[in-house]
Parts: C-alpha cells; sequence; structure tokens
C-alpha cells in the first residue's frame, strides 16, 4: 500500500508540476503566440468540420466572398455563437487541450534547442502526440447518428449497413481518446516547461553564482 | 530502457494507425466516384423545370436533424428556390429513406418515411414534406429537443403524429388506411438500401458533379445556395 500511495503521491505532485508550467507558460509569448494560433486555426477547422466534410467541400466550392464567409462563421462558432451549448463545449474543451498542448510543445521545444540537451527524441514525441490528438480529434467529428462522420465511409466500407451504430460509438471514443491522451501529453509537457521556466528563473537570479561555481 | 522503448513503440503504431485511417479515407472518397444521377426513383418526389436538363438529388431522413435544417432552409425561401430551379433547368429530386432506423433503431425514423411515400402515392409528397418539416420545428427543433447530434432527443413523439401531419396536407381515409397497414413499408425499405450504396450517409447531395454529405445547424438558405450554384459550375 505505501508503494501504491507513494505512486499516487508521486503522480499527484506532477501533476501539480504540470499545472503549474501551464499557469507560468502563459507569461512567455512564444507559448502564448502558438496557443493562439493553433486555437484559431485548429478550432476554425473543427467547427468547418462539425458538419461532416459538407463544410471542406462547400469551401473549395464558393468563391472568395464564400470562403470568407465560411471562415468566419467558423471561427466565431469558437466562441459559441450559432452554436449548440453541448456541442460547443465538446468542440471548445477539446480545441483548449489542443492549443494548449500545441503552445507548450512549442515553448519546450524553443528551451530544449538552446539547451541542446537531449532535445531531437523528446521534441519529436511532444510533436508526435499534438498532432494524434488533433487526428483523433478531427476523426471523430460529424453526426454520428446520421452516418455523416469522418470515419463513415471507411466502417461503411468493412462493415456496410451495421456501421451506423458502431459510427456513433466509436466517433465517441475516439473523442475521449483524444482528450485523455492530450491530459496525458499535457502532464508530461507540462512537467517540462515547468522546470526549465524554473530553472532558467534561478539562473537569472544567481548569475554571480553560477560564474563562481565555474572557477 | 524497455519501458521507453515500448512507449516509443506505441506512439509510432498510433500514428501509423491514425495517417493510415486518413490515407484510407481519401482513397475510398476517391474511388466513390458520385456518378451524375440521371433516372429519377419517383416523379412524387421531384420538383423543378419540366424540361430540365439537371438533376440534382437530396438523400434525406425526415427525423434527421441535419436534412431538416437544409429542408426548412428551403422551405423559407421556397419561392426563391423553384426560381433556381427554373432558371437553370433543373430537376430536384428528394429520395426519402428511414436510414436513422437501419442504423439506429429510431421507429420514428420508419413511421414518417412510410407515411411520406403514403401520401406520395395521392401525390401530396410536397404538401405532406413540408407539413412534417414545419411540424418537427414548431414541436420539437424550436425547443431544442433532437435539432442537433448532442440535443436531448425527441422521445415523447404521439403514435399519431405523423397521420396528424398527412390530415392537415389534406389527405384522408386512404392515406389513413396505408400508414395502419405498413403499405409502404417495402417501398421504404428498398429506397434506404439503393440508398446505403450511393449515400455517405444523411443528409447526401448529388448536384451534378458537386456531392457532399452533412450540412451545419448553423447554416441557411445563403449555405444552400451557394450549393445548389456549385453544382453549377462543376
Amino acid at each position: 500500500m505505501s508503494k501504491l500511495n507513494h505512486h499516487i503521491s508521486k503522480w499527484l505532485d506532477e501533476c501539480e508540476m504540470a499545472m503549474s508550467g501551464i499557469v507560468l507558460a502563459t507569461r512567455e509569448w512564444k507559448f502564448l503566440l502558438a496557443f493562439l494560433s493553433s486555437f484559431i486555426i485548429f478550432g476554425t477547422l473543427m467547427n468547418i468540420l462539425s458538419g461532416s466534410s459538407a463544410g471542406w467541400d462547400l469551401f473549395w466550392a464558393v468563391d472568395f466572398g464564400g470562403k470568407m464567409r465560411l471562415l468566419g462563421q467558423a471561427f466565431l462558432a469558437n466562441f459559441g455563437i450559432d452554436r449548440a451549448l453541448l456541442d460547443w463545449a465538446i468542440t471548445f474543451v477539446i480545441t483548449i487541450l489542443q492549443s494548449i498542448l500545441i503552445g507548450l510543445v512549442v515553448l519546450v521545444w524553443q528551451k530544449k534547442r538552446r539547451q541542446k540537451v537531449l532535445a531531437k527524441a523528446k521534441n519529436l514525441n511532444n510533436m508526435s502526440d499534438a498532432g494524434l490528438v488533433a487526428g483523433l480529434a478531427i476523426l471523430g467529428s460529424g453526426c454520428p447518428t446520421c452516418g455523416t462522420t469522418l470515419l463513415a465511409p471507411l466502417l461503411g466500407t468493412v462493415l456496410s449497413s451495421g456501421s451506423f451504430a458502431i459510427a456513433g460509438v466509436i466517433s465517441g471514443l475516439i473523442n475521449v481518446a483524444a482528450v485523455i491522451l492530450a491530459l496525458f501529453a499535457l502532464k508530461r509537457v507540462g512537467k517540462d516547461a515547468y522546470v526549465m521556466i524554473i530553472a532558467e528563473r534561478y539562473e537569472k537570479r544567481h548569475p554571480k553564482n553560477n560564474s563562481e561555481e565555474k572557477k | 530502457m524497455n519501458e521507453k522503448s515500448s512507449s516509443h513503440i506505441s506512439r509510432i503504431v498510433a500514428i501509423v494507425v491514425v495517417v493510415l485511417v486518413f490515407v484510407g479515407l481519401i482513397a475510398i472518397s476517391s474511388s466513390q466516384k458520385q456518378t451524375a444521377v440521371d433516372k429519377v426513383w419517383r416523379t412524387e418526389m421531384t420538383v423543378g423545370s419540366e424540361d430540365a436538363t439537371r438533376l440534382y438529388v437530396m438523400y434525406t431522413d425526415l427525423v434527421c436533424p441535419y436534412c431538416d435544417v437544409f429542408s426548412r432552409a428551403v422551405l423559407d425561401h421556397w419561392d426563391e428556390f423553384l426560381a433556381f430551379l427554373d432558371e437553370h433547368k433543373i430537376l430536384f429530386e428528394v429520395r426519402l429513406t428511414d436510414t436513422l432506423y437501419l442504423g439506429n433503431g429510431y421507429e420514428m425514423s420508419r413511421d414518417s418515411a412510410e407515411a411520406a411515400y403514403c401520401a406520395a402515392r395521392e401525390n401530396k409528397f410536397w404538401e405532406y414534406y413540408h407539413g412534417a418539416i414545419q411540424a418537427l420545428w414548431d414541436d420539437y427543433h424550436s425547443k431544442g429537443i433532437g435539432s442537433n447530434k448532442t440535443a436531448t432527443p425527441i422521445t415523447n413523439l404521439p403514435s399519431d403524429y405523423w397521420q396528424k401531419i398527412g390530415h392537415r396536407a389534406g389527405l384522408g381515409d386512404d392515406f389513413d388506411e396505408c400508414i395502419k397497414t405498413h403499405a409502404t413499408a417495402t417501398e421504404v425499405e428498398d429506397a434506404t438500401t439503393k440508398a446505403a450504396r450511393t449515400a455517405q450517409g444523411m443528409p447526401t447531395f448529388i448536384f451534378g458533379k458537386f456531392t457532399t454529405a452533412g450540412f451545419s445547424d448553423t447554416w441557411g438558405w445563403e449555405e444552400v445556395h451557394a450549393m445548389l450554384e456549385a453544382g453549377l459550375s462543376n
């Protein structure tokens, strides 16, 4: 039991560090820039695809004015405008988690590149997690009941008429998987960000100590 | 080291699976060429130009909320819609199915489709269809019930709901008898089976070479018009 308690305690500590890392990161302009860019781009894309592939198909079929109108509607939908509450909330949560994750990945990438410490492998892992979350979230979009999820053509090819009910379950599971993966990735990257930011602050506050140690 | 290796492998497998799924989707979409439909299924369910040179098709289910958003936008701009069809010599066909019954077991999907086909037998399909769209909006969708994929579903539909819509559309005893005996059940089932070979869910639109599936509940007549226009340019 004590070993279990130790593991739980350690896990909670890491979660707390990750949360602190996210809060501290909001003071870094690189994080904010990446977060906002991701929120706008990813959120708009998710909203365009919320009506299945129709939004995407229509975007490419209309003229420039039509394209701008569709993008504008999808952008405003990020803030719940003209969206049903629950529908909006699910997309918003996934978009926010994804945007925080991308912001942290960019921030940690920059700091690790500077430190040149185990940069490449860990950065690639973080990037691939962020990409996975985005991919899963997009696959889970659409209307499962009506059979217009992005997965529907694939399931229809494999399962024929039985695919609709299964598409609904799978879409739900994919959305849940995207959120869980995002939370796990946020814990890891948030902790990295916390450690790096605190270390940077310490070095800035104690530059004389550092140079004396080097002597 | 073993833990890191297995975590690394799991990550790679997950990425490969997601990429393969996307590649598979692109391949399937490319291979399922939605050829221009040139044969009307049921003339009673068409509207438009008598000397039409184009056929626009909408696969739909009356209880599919996103299908109803499109149909309601058209209903609210019916005169403009008819003028567009006439100007561009388009025949517009609604291919009504009970896909949501087939896929999810929604009884009201089958009941609504059977009633619509009963109305079509008496040449009152459009009166019935518009009545059903309006009734669903007034009684449920405008109140946030059954209006999208996350809304509270419609659960208390009266057993004579579709019958009353028919009565309001001017249908009488023959219509009631048709519903009571499920006279159109086979027609509905056949239509749904045929639709499943072409449609990519509900609604599916084949407007010339412009084909797509789905419709957003935030869209309206402007998007409908854009889709109709897209069928012309392709």
